[in-house]
Parts: structure tokens; C-alpha cells; sequence
């Protein structure tokens, strides 16, 4: 793994942090590097209890010379919810970026497989690359419906917490850390 | 903390795209403040996850 460049970093209280690192090279277990991805990692007490709550948006639009073409239709989610695509920037039609029958980045999906992720005693690292063959997929089907199309843009906008549990008498419950909406 | 992640994909003259220029460029913004999950986060959690326990 070759670490990315630091985006943030930022106390979450005593002992415990969160650093945001961007184009970060993460290899695989098959042996397989995947480049450009975004770590979100927390470091301190309760680590392997800690798990990521993801919220994303998606947004593709064709520029051409004459006008702007918004794309629509739905993005795959790895829970196997469906995403609308946002058509209207002040209206985001957000979705959760989680697991099929868990909300956490880390849960497993429709087909089992969780997000990218590595979790031990002390640190708590999702990671993520969005878009992806299938934005291409889509970019590429809205450029052919705009043949005066030069460029197309696919943007995810994300909001991530990070959930630990909070003793509350003998009951944990979940709290946020490191959240800002 | 919020994050935007953007590909921009170029459309040469014959339509298709090219990918050298699709590299993901990321925004990422976040104050480090604790807070509680936002209330309209917690009605897309809803509407997503039916059996979720309520979050604080």
C-alpha cells in the first residue's frame, strides 16, 4: 500500500483522530494495485467497534458548445439499492452507502462483497474509489445521446460519519464522530 | 466530513471517450467537529434500512 497525501486530519477527542488521505494506492489480496483511491481512517480506542456511515449523491452532466445535458437513470449501490441519479443540484436524491441488510460502509452487499476496508485494534480505514466502468458506462451513453458532447462529468458527493459505540448504563449504543455536514 | 469526488471524461471527434483524462480529483472538507447524525441523514437511513436502530 503507498499512502496517500493527507486532505485532513482532525482529533475526534482524547487519543482518537481521523486523517482523510487522497490518491492513495491500495493492493488487493489477489495482488491486484488499484490507484487514486480515498482513505478514511480512524485511529484510537473502540477501533474494531468503529464503522463508517457513508451517504453519497450522483450528478453526470455532457457539456456541449449549444447547452448542458444533465444525465438521468439509476447508479448501482453494493446493497443492491439502486441510486436515482440527481437531475437538480439544490434537490441531491441521497442514498446510503452501505451493505444490503447493515447501513455501514463496511457491511456486506447484495452479492457479499463489503467495501474496501481494513480494521484492527486501532485503526478503522475505509476506502474508496468511485464511478468507476460503470460511470464510464453511463458517461459514454450520454455522449453518444449528445453527439455535440467535448466533455462529460461524473461527480459523487459524499457525507461520512464515523459511528463508535457509547456505553449508555449496559447498553451500547452508536454515536457519530467526525461528522460535518 | 464531506467529499466530492469528480472524473472528467473527454469526448474525442469520432464520440468516444478517452480515459487519460479521468483520473478522480477529490475535495474533501471536514471541520473535525463531533456531532450527532443530521436529521435528514437519519430519513434517508430510514427510508433505506427499515430495522435500523435509532442512531444518535
Amino acid at each position: 500500500m503507498t499512502l496517500g497525501k493527507i486532505a485532513h486530519k482532525g482529533s475526534v477527542g482524547k487519543g482518537r483522530k481521523v486523517e482523510v488521505r487522497t490518491d492513495e494506492e491500495v493492493a488487493l489480496s489477489s495482488g491486484k494495485k488499484v490507484p487514486s483511491m480515498i482513505a478514511l481512517e480512524y485511529t484510537g480506542a473502540d477501533a474494531v467497534k468503529s464503522k463508517w456511515l457513508q451517504f453519497v449523491w450522483f450528478e453526470l452532466v455532457a457539456t456541449a458548445p449549444d447547452k448542458n445535458t444533465t444525465g438521468t437513470g439509476t447508479f448501482p449501490m453494493n446493497s443492491g439499492k439502486d441510486l436515482q441519479l440527481t437531475t437538480e443540484s439544490a434537490k441531491p436524491v441521497w442514498g446510503v452507502d452501505g451493505g444490503a441488510s447493515e447501513p455501514f460502509y463496511e457491511a456486506p452487499g447484495a452479492e457479499g462483497a463489503q467495501g474496501l476496508n481494513i480494521r484492527n485494534a486501532s485503526t478503522s480505514t475505509m476506502f474508496d474509489d468511485p464511478g468507476g466502468d460503470t460511470a464510464l458506462s453511463m458517461a459514454q451513453s450520454l455522449s453518444s445521446a449528445r453527439p455535440k458532447a467535448t466533455e462529460v462529468v461524473f461527480t459523487a458527493h459524499f457525507d461520512s460519519y464515523l459511528m463508535q459505540p457509547q456505553k449508555s448504563g449496559l447498553v451500547d449504543t452508536p454515536r457519530v464522530v467526525g461528522g460535518d455536514h | 466530513m464531506s467529499w466530492v469526488a469528480t472524473t472528467k471524461f473527454k469526448v474525442d471527434t469520432s464520440g468516444k471517450l478517452t480515459i487519460g483524462d479521468s483520473k478522480i480529483k477529490y475535495n474533501v472538507e471536514a471541520s473535525g467537529q463531533v456531532k450527532a447524525l443530521p436529521a435528514d441523514m437519519r430519513k434517508v437511513l430510514a427510508a433505506n434500512y427499515k430495522d435500523i436502530a435509532d442512531l444518535q
